[in-house]
């Protein structure tokens, strides 16, 4: 007993848990940035500092190397601890950068080395990262708990998506769908999310959703809860520039899948149950609901159908449509699974929506 | 030795056996109707004058006719002894009681006239209840056993006096129902309190250090309690209460760890209120073990455990502390250590002070001056408040000490070290033994009809059998009457 309790000491020593990372000691990366300047990598690191003789709480660094794994080599140069990534918030990855190269590769550091995170929000930031990296903003917190803050809560209200590294790379290696991730831009000097970034099945950056476009990307992809809200003109009802605003509290969203003619064909039915938010339009809602109901529903297929359509044309599809040609359509899907892009562009998606609305607010 | 049948002799004898016993008084009398001189010797200290002048003095002169021997002297005292050994003659007067020599007798009367110095029975201090009784043990076995034999009006209750020390000469009761204890568990305490060879048992908490099972263990293997209404609970488990003369805290065993954990107002509230209160003492426990040692496993270690906004908050509080986590901790853990410790032997005017200026110190003077940081603070706050909750003050304590340990393997192996720190502990308490019984019943070994008393409490009508815990040979403890 007394031996094996002495063996036990003796063996912790030799393991390396005796190697501790002081919180004081280290540089914690929260948020990593990736952009290239004329064809060199620029990796950035922005840590928080404690110490009470530093004027800034927040040191950021940017170094040129040819991967992250160098690249933190190199911040360790600079940084006043050891550069560590187990607290990455976000790796915010420039526009210009993501079109030219497929961004999973230079990930890879972060999917291997288990000490790092891979919860970490993965962003593409429209504009240089150096502007993002180095802005103060009085009214904000910390960078990193400023942008995490910032796409959580708008990923709530559905106008950008939230995609961690782990979400990206399960979507990137399923051949069924194509990875996405939210987008952020600064403007008036302020940073702002701005929709959704989505990316091929190499993981290169293809387009981007507006804000306006991705609630409805959500719809499709049955993320509805809590609610998706959306603004709409009343023009068809009431002849003039009015809004509506409506919420999407339930719903249901079905797929159909076949294969015919050499191509898949797609039936998305969507049961929309709609509450309304706001009426600025003058329409006597007690009698017109049919008219209502239609006329949300239309805006719906409306705007499900434009986007499915941006997707075939860019032969992405996050939505996940290959997963249903795969559930139902095997055979087929086995053939094209690795080029899925091309035979979603080819196929046929149809969309039909109901809507229902189940409340008309507190006021009548 | 015999007892000298003339009067002149026994004076001798007394003056050879108390030389210079100033407060032995040694009266002889002529009682006039029975024509001979009585001797009464009684220590002035320990006895009760009032008792030797009315019960004694008073009908020996006056209403004593004519007695020819010991046995038909008037007294009235009820509990009269004779004996014809100066040995007893002896311990006798040790114990208070008074003694009655005749002239030409050989035999002396023992009278019960004891009156030592001894206070009224009070609140119980350490372990105070809300609902429980408000009595607590005093120093005489004697008022002890009474308060005991209050609750159990009942001829199984046995009592069982042996003598410890040499010197001391102490009672020890041992109190069990014979239905209920198991008879081996019983032989075996009998037996270790025999075995004891020492001057003087002062308190207890002596005794329980020279009969426990495993002296090497940091946790209590018996409990103290000052509660009779405890006592008595532990009782009706078939367990055995150990009182002991001069002590106002009586020993209770076999015990199981889980046992420390409950309060006799467990038993007086609403079950889902004593669940409640019992899952806040379990966690209680393991924040006062372990919550220091995380907080350093954490810093020192695993910062990635932490969310990102509380690391920040963290980070930030420790911007000034020149210390590395384990010495700030055991600097503040030192520091509520010496701050309990200064309180507890202080008068209570003085106690308070010492809260005060610990308080302000502790509290605001070293995380202004940077030396600790605000989250140590308030880790260390809720390890003591975690370790004051733990009702019996033995456990308590042994809870603060190894919480010490804990911070010193977590600082050198983080949560590996402390998993590894835990694991030993719960080896050791699953090997530990308390007079042969296993000390972690109902867990090690799992008996899971027992469960329904430990840290959650069932509503009593459920609870229909006692726990085996102690081995007892009658389980039943009472029948369904609800549903």
């Amino acid at each position: 007993m007394k031996a094996a309790a002495l063996l036990l000491c003796v063996a912790l020593f030799l393991s390396g848990c005796g190697m501790n990372t002081k919180l004081d000691s280290l540089t914690m990366t929260l948020t990593l940035g990736l952009d290239t300047d004329g064809g060199k990598l620029l990796s950035y690191s922005s840590s928080p500092v404690f110490n009470k003789d530093a004027k800034e709480h927040t040191e950021v660094i940017e170094v040129n190397a040819s991967s992250l794994r160098e690249g933190r080599y190199k911040i360790d140069l600079f940084a006043s601890g050891r550069a560590v990534g187990g607290k990455i918030q976000n790796v915010v990855i420039g526009k210009a950068f993501a079109k030219k190269k497929e961004i999973p590769s230079l990930l890879d550091v972060l999917y291997r080395d288990p000490k790092n995170s891979t919860t970490a929000l993965l962003i593409v930031y429209d504009g240089p990262v150096k502007e993002l990296m180095e802005s103060k903003q009085k009214d904000k917190p910390r960078l990193a708990v400023a942008i995490k803050d910032l796409i959580m809560t708008t990923a709530v209200d559905k106008q950008t998506v939230k995609a961690n590294l782990l979400d990206f790379h399960r979507t990137l290696f399923d051949k069924g769908c194509t990875p996405f991730a939210s987008e952020m831009t600064r403007k008036n000097g302020k940073m702002m999310a701005n929709g959704t970034a989505l990316f091929d099945n190499k993981g290169k950056y293809i387009t981007s959703l507006s804000p306006k476009e991705t609630p409805f990307l959500q719809l499709l992809r049955k993320e509805i809860k809590p609610a998706i809200p959306f603004t709409l003109r009343t023009a068809a009802l009431t002849g003039k520039k009015e809004n509506i605003s409506v919420s999407i509290e339930h719903g249901k969203v079905r797929y159909e899948t076949r294969y015919r003619n050499g191509r898949f064909q797609f039936h998305v039915q969507i049961d929309a149950g709609v509450i309304i938010t706001e009426k600025i339009a003058d329409i006597d809602i007690s009698k017109k609901q049919k008219q209502l109901e239609k006329m949300i529903a239309h805006e719906i297929k409306t705007k499900t159908t434009a986007l499915v359509k941006t997707f075939q044309h860019h032969h992405v599809d996050p939505v996940g449509f290959g997963l249903y040609a795969r559930a139902y359509e095997y055979d087929h899907w086995k053939k094209v699974e690795n080029d899925w892009g091309k035979a979603f562009a080819a196929a046929d998606v149809s969309v039909s929506v109901k809507a229902k609305v189940i409340s008309y607010g507190v006021i009548h | 030795m015999w007892i000298p049948s003339s009067l002149a002799e026994v004076e001798a004898t007394i003056q050879a056996t108390w030389g210079e016993t100033p407060d032995l008084v040694v009266c002889r009398l002529n009682v006039r109707q029975l024509k001979k001189d009585v001797l009464l010797l009684y220590l002035d200290s320990l006895a009760d004058k009032n008792s030797i002048n009315n019960n004694v003095l008073q009908p020996l002169l006056f209403e004593t006719h004519d007695a020819t021997n010991v046995e038909e002297v008037a007294v009235l005292i009820g509990q009269k002894k004779y004996t014809n050994l100066w040995s007893e003659v002896e311990t006798a007067v040790f114990q208070g009681e008074s003694v009655l020599f005749i002239d030409g007798e050989q035999q002396a009367l023992l009278l019960d006239t004891q009156g030592w110095p001894q206070r009224a029975i009070a609140e119980p201090q350490v372990e105070s209840s809300i609902k429980g009784a408000h009595q607590g043990f005093i120093e005489t076995s004697g008022k002890n056993i009474a308060l005991i034999r209050r609750y159990l009006p009942n001829r199984e209750l046995k009592v069982k006096e042996l003598i410890v020390g040499r010197r001391g000469k102490t009672k020890v009761a041992l109190l069990y129902l014979e239905d209920v204890t198991h008879p081996e568990v019983l032989k075996e305490l009998e037996d270790r309190i025999r075995m004891i060879d020492v001057d003087a048992v002062v308190n207890t908490g002596e005794l329980m250090q020279l009969i426990e099972d495993n002296p090497f263990s940091p946790f209590p293997q018996f409990l103290l309690t000052e509660r009779p209404d405890a006592a008595v609970s532990n009782l009706l488990q078939g367990r055995i209460v150990v009182v002991v003369d001069r002590s106002p805290s009586v020993m209770i065993a076999p015990m199981s760890f889980i046992a420390f954990f409950q309060t006799i107002d467990d038993y007086s509230t609403r079950w889902m209120i004593a669940t409640f209160l019992r899952l806040l003492r379990t966690l209680a426990f393991f924040i006062a073990i372990f919550l220091p040692s995380l907080y350093i496993a954490a810093i020192s270690f695993h910062y990635e455990l932490l969310p990102l906004n509380l690391i920040l908050t963290v980070g930030e509080s420790r911007e000034q502390v020149p210390l590395p986590p384990i010495l700030e901790a055991i600097l503040m853990e030192l520091a509520i250590e010496m701050l309990r410790e200064a309180g507890l032997r202080l008068p209570a005017p003085i106690g308070q002070t010492v809260g005060i200026v610990g308080g302000v110190v502790i509290g605001q003077a070293a995380v202004q001056a940077g030396l600790v940081s605000n989250i140590m603070v308030v880790v260390v706050a809720i390890t003591a408040i975690g370790s004051f909750i733990i009702p019996n003050p033995d456990m308590s304590e042994s809870v603060r000490l190894i919480r010490f340990p804990m911070m010193i393997v977590s600082s050198l192996f983080g949560v590996i070290g402390m998993a590894i720190g835990l694991m030993i502990l719960v080896i050791h308490l699953a090997c530990l033994e308390s007079l042969g019984t296993p000390f972690g019943s109902p867990f090690a070994p799992v008996r899971f009809r027992d469960w329904k008393d430990t840290v959650v409490r069932f509503p009593l009508w459920t609870m229909r059998s006692r726990p085996l815990s102690a081995h007892p040979i009658q389980l039943k403890r009472q029948t369904k009457t609800r549903k």
